[in-house]
C-alpha cells in the first residue's frame, strides 16, 4: 500500500473513531420502537375509544416497517464496513486501525441482525392479538 | 432510603466502570482487542445508568409517602401501587442481567486460559452482551403478567422475553467452541464454570417457558419460579463468581487454593443445589405458592420439600469447605508463579511477591492476549521500559487514553489513600440511614458535613494547576499534565452521572403520565393547579441560571475573567430564584389530599434539590475562580458545572411544562 493510500485510510478511519455510539444505533431503534408501542398501546388501551384498537395495530404495522427498513440500511452499512467477502477475515485480532474499523462493522452487523429479529418478534402481538383484552 | 444509598453507590460504581473502560485502558488497547471482562462491565455499567435511576424514583416517591403521607401508592387518594411494581421491576429486571453479566464476563476470562486459545467468536460475544444489555431492558413486566395490562401490552414483554434469549444462548455456544477446538486442561476455575453452564442453561429454558404469558399465569407466585430464578442465579452468577475467586486468588492473595478442598467443594455445592432445586419444579407445578412456611400434609408437597431441605444442608457443607479454604491461613505454601495458569492477559503481569505499585510500567498492548503473543513484554514491564516507569513526584497517576484506540492522551494525578474519603462516606451514610428510622435532624446534620466533605475533597485533590504543562512519559512520549472538558475523565464522569439523573427524572415524570393513564380521576374534578405565573417565572429564571453558567464559562475561556466572575454571582441567584417560584406556584397545593397534587409537589421537590446542587456548583466555580484554582487554561471545574446546568435547563423546561401545561391538555 503506498503512503497516499495509508493517509487516506487514517483519515477515514479517524473520523468515525470519534464514535462508539454507532454500534449501538440498531438496538437503539429497538428500544425507541418497543418503548413508543408500548406507550401508545398503553394509552389507547386507557382513553382509545371503540376502533382506537385498529388504528394502533396499523400505527404500529407502519413503525414496525420503518424500524426495520432503518435497521436493514444500517445493517448494509455495517456489511460493507465489516468487509468479510473480500478479506476471509472474521477475527480482526490485530491491533491495527483497519482490524478495529472492521471490528466494529463486524459487531454493528450482528447487532443489526438481533435488532432486526427483536422487532420483529415484538411486533408479533400486534399481527395476533385483536384487541386490549 | 437504604435502597436509595445502595443505588447511589451502584451509580458511582458504573461511572468508575464506564471510565475505567473507556479512559483507562493501557495505549494500544484499541476496542477490538481490549479484554471481554471490560466489554461486559462497560456494558453493565450503562446498564445501571438506566435501570438503578427508576428504582431511585420509586423510592424517592415511596419515602415520600412514609414521611409525609403523600398517597403515591394508595387507591383511596387516587394512587395506584403498580406504579411502585412498574419502578421497582423497571430496575429488577435489568438488574438481573446486571447481576449475570459480570459473571459470565469471568467464564469469558477463564474459558480462553484453560483451552490455552484465543476465543472463539470474539465480536459474537460483544454482540451478546450488548444485544443482552437492551433487550434486558424490554423484559420487567414478564414479572407483572397476573396485574390485568392489557393483552397486548403482556405481548410486546413476552416477545422481547424470547428475544433476549438469542444473545444469551450465543455467548454460551461460544464458550463451548472455544472449548471444543482448545486444548483443554481442567482446572478447578473451569470445572465451576463447566457446573455454571449447566445450571444456567436450565435456568435458561424454564425462562422461555415463563415467558409464555398462559404458561406464567399458571406457575405464577409458585415454587416454581424460585427453582427457575436460582437455577439463573446460581448458574449465571454464583457458580461463575465461586470460578473467579478460584481463578483470581493468586492475583488477589499472591496464594493458590487447595485443590482436594475446592474438588470437595464443588461436588457438594454442585449436587446439594440439584437436589435443593430441581424438585422444586415439581413442587411448584403442583401448586405450593411461594413465601408460606406451613401448609396441609394432604397438598402432598412434603416429600418433596424434605428432599429439598436436604439438599440445603449440602449446600451448606459445601460452602463451608470453600469458606475454609479461603480462610485458612496459607503460610506454609511457597512462592507461587506469577502466571499459574498460563493465562494470556495483563492482570497475570502482576508481581509475586506484591509491589507496592499496580505495575512498575504501563505496556503498550497490541494483542487480545499480550501475555501469549508479545515476547518480552513482562520483563520489559519489570524493566520500566514502558510508559510512565517512575514517580518523579511521589504521587499516584496513570495513563488516561482516547476512547476507540487507546492512543495516550494525557496523565492523569490519582488521589491516594485519605481519610477525608472515609468521612465523607460516613456522613453520606448517615444521611442515608437516620431517616430510615425516622430521625431527621442527625440526617440534615450528616447530610450538611457530607457535602462539606466532598467539596473539601474536590477542592484539595482534583483538577489542580500542575507545577509543570507537560510530562515526560516514558518511550520518549511528553504528555500534557491537565485535561479539561471531553478530554478529561471528570467531564465524562459528570456526563454518566447526568444521564442516570435525568433517567431518575425522566421515571417520576413516567409517574405522572402513568397516573393519568390508570386513573380515570388524573387530575380529580375541582383540583387547585399550580399558578401558572409562577411556573413561567421558575421556568424563565432556571433557564437565566444555565444561560449565566454558559456565559462565566465563555468569559472564563476568553480570559474576561470580571465578566466570568459576575456572571457566576448571578446564576445562583437566578437559580434561587426559580426555586422559589417553583415552590411558590405549588405552595397552596394540599400533596396530602390527592396524589395529582403530590406528583406536582415531587416534581417541585426534585427540581429545587438539584437547582441547591447546581447552585453549590456556581458558588465551588466562583470561589475557584478567586483564589486561582480555575483559570482560563485550567477550566475543568467550569466545564464539568456547565455540563450539568446543560441537563438541569431541560429539567427546568419540562417540570414548568408538566406544572404549567399539563392541566390544561389533561382535564
Amino acid at each position: 500500500m503506498s503512503d497516499i493510500r495509508d493517509e487516506q485510510d487514517a483519515h477515514e478511519f479517524r473520523a468515525e473513531a470519534l464514535s462508539l455510539w454507532r454500534i449501538t444505533f440498531s438496538p437503539l431503534i429497538w428500544a425507541v420502537h418497543f418503548t413508543v408501542s408500548y406507550g401508545t398501546a398503553a394509552v389507547v388501551c386507557a382513553k382509545g375509544g371503540t376502533g382506537a384498537v385498529a388504528l394502533l395495530r396499523l400505527g404500529i404495522g407502519i413503525g414496525t416497517l420503518i424500524a426495520l427498513a432503518l435497521i436493514l440500511w444500517l445493517a448494509w452499512g455495517a456489511w460493507r464496513q465489516w468487509d468479510m467477502p473480500r478479506d476471509r477475515e472474521w477475527e480482526n485480532d490485530a491491533g491495527t486501525s483497519e482490524d478495529r474499523h472492521q471490528f466494529l462493522g463486524h459487531a454493528a452487523f450482528l447487532l443489526a441482525v438481533i435488532s432486526f429479529v427483536g422487532v420483529v418478534y415484538v411486533s408479533l402481538p400486534v399481527l395476533l392479538i385483536g384487541s386490549c383484552g | 432510603m437504604g435502597l436509595s444509598f445502595i443505588e447511589v453507590a451502584s451509580i458511582a460504581a458504573a461511572v468508575e466502570l464506564i471510565v475505567g473502560a473507556l479512559k483507562c485502558r493501557p495505549p494500544g488497547m484499541r476496542v477490538n482487542i481490549m479484554p471481554l471482562y471490560a466489554w461486559y462491565v462497560l456494558v453493565v455499567g450503562g446498564m445501571i445508568l438506566f435501570a438503578f435511576p427508576p428504582l431511585i424514583a420509586g423510592d424517592f416517591l415511596f419515602e415520600l409517602e412514609r414521611s409525609f403521607d403523600w398517597p403515591f401508592f394508595d387507591p383511596t387518594r387516587g394512587g395506584d401501587p403498580i406504579l411502585w411494581q412498574h419502578l421497582f421491576w423497571i430496575f429488577g429486571h435489568p438488574e438481573v442481567y446486571i447481576v449475570f453479566l459480570p459473571s459470565i464476563a469471568i467464564a469469558a476470562m477463564i474459558v480462553p486460559t484453560v483451552a490455552q486459545r484465543p476465543i472463539v467468536g470474539y465480536s459474537w460475544i460483544v454482540l451478546s452482551a450488548v444485544g443482552t444489555g437492551f433487550l434486558s431492558f424490554g423484559l420487567w413486566v414478564h414479572h407483572m403478567f397476573t396485574t390485568g395490562l392489557p393483552q397486548i401490552s403482556l405481548g410486546f414483554f413476552s416477545a422481547a422475553s424470547e428475544a433476549v434469549v438469542i444473545p444469551t444462548g450465543i455467548q454460551i455456544f461460544a464458550f463451548v467452541a472455544t472449548l471444543m477446538v482448545g486444548r483443554v486442561k481442567l482446572t478447578l476455575p473451569m470445572l465451576w464454570i463447566a457446573g455454571a453452564l449447566a445450571i444456567f442453561v436450565a435456568g435458561g429454558l424454564t425462562g422461555v417457558m415463563l415467558a409464555i404469558v398462559p404458561f406464567n399465569w399458571q406457575v405464577h407466585d409458585t415454587y416454581f419460579i424460585v427453582a427457575h430464578l436460582h437455577y439463573t442465579l446460581f448458574g449465571g452468577m454464583v457458580f461463575p463468581v465461586i470460578a473467579g475467586v478460584y481463578y483470581f486468588y493468586p492475583f488477589m492473595a499472591k496464594k493458590l487454593l487447595s485443590e482436594r478442598l475446592g474438588l470437595w467443594a464443588f461436588w457438594l455445592i454442585f449436587s446439594g443445589f440439584n437436589i435443593t432445586f430441581l424438585p422444586m419444579h415439581l413442587t411448584g407445578l403442583m401448586g405450593m405458592p411461594r413465601r408460606v412456611f406451613t401448609y396441609p400434609e394432604s397438598s402432598g408437597w412434603g416429600w418433596l420439600n424434605l428432599i429439598s431441605t436436604l439438599g440445603a444442608f449440602i449446600i451448606a457443607a459445601g460452602f463451608a469447605v470453600f469458606l475454609y479454604d479461603l480462610l485458612r491461613p496459607k503460610k506454609a505454601q511457597g512462592e507461587i508463579p506469577r502466571n499459574p495458569w498460563g493465562a494470556g492477559t495483563l492482570e497475570f503481569s502482576h508481581e509475586v511477591p506484591d509491589e507496592a505499585w499496580g505495575v512498575r510500567s504501563v505496556p503498550h498492548v497490541t494483542s487480545r492476549y499480550p501475555l501469549w503473543d508479545q515476547p518480552q513484554l513482562v520483563e520489559r514491564m519489570d524493566a520500566g521500559r514502558y510508559y510512565l516507569p517512575d514517580a518523579p513526584d511521589h504521587q499516584r497517576e496513570t495513563i488516561v487514553t482516547s476512547v476507540i484506540d487507546a492512543k495516550p492522551v494525557h496523565v492523569q494525578r490519582v488521589t491516594g489513600p485519605a481519610w477525608i474519603t472515609i468521612l465523607a462516606a460516613i456522613f453520606t451514610g448517615g444521611a442515608f440511614i437516620f431517616p430510615t428510622f425516622h430521625i431527621y435532624t442527625p440526617a440534615i446534620i450528616c447530610g450538611a458535613f457530607a457535602i462539606v466533605c466532598i467539596m473539601y475533597w474536590l477542592w484539595t485533590t482534583t483538577a489542580r494547576p500542575p507545577k509543570e504543562e507537560m510530562r515526560d512519559a516514558g518511550l520518549g512520549l511528553r504528555l500534557p499534565t491537565y485535561a479539561s472538558g471531553p478530554d478529561s475523565v471528570g467531564w465524562w464522569a459528570m456526563w454518566i452521572t447526568m444521564l442516570g439523573d435525568a433517567t431518575a427524572f425522566a421515571s417520576v415524570v413516567f409517574g405522572f403520565f402513568f397516573y393519568w393513564t390508570a386513573r380515570s380521576d388524573f387530575p380529580p374534578e375541582g383540583a387547585l393547579h399550580p399558578l401558572g405565573l409562577w411556573v413561567g417565572v421558575a421556568a424563565l429564571a432556571g433557564v437565566a441560571a444555565w444561560a449565566l453558567t454558559l456565559a462565566a464559562r465563555e468569559a472564563n475561556m476568553r480570559g474576561k475573567l470580571g465578566l466570568a466572575r459576575a456572571a457566576l454571582v448571578l446564576a445562583p441567584l437566578a437559580a434561587a430564584v426559580a426555586g422559589v417560584a417553583a415552590w411558590t406556584a405549588v405552595r397552596d397545593l394540599d400533596p396530602t389530599s390527592h396524589v395529582y397534587l403530590a406528583i406536582l409537589w415531587a416534581l417541585m421537590v426534585w427540581l429545587v434539590a438539584h437547582l441547591s446542587v447546581g447552585v453549590l456548583m456556581q458558588g465551588y466555580c466562583l470561589a475557584a475562580s478567586v483564589f486561582g484554582k480555575l483559570t482560563p487554561r485550567y477550566d475543568a471545574d467550569l466545564r464539568n458545572v456547565t455540563l450539568y446546568w446543560h441537563f438541569m435547563a431541560v429539567k427546568v423546561v419540562v417540570t414548568a411544562a408538566i406544572l404549567g401545561l399539563a392541566p390544561g391538555w389533561l382535564s
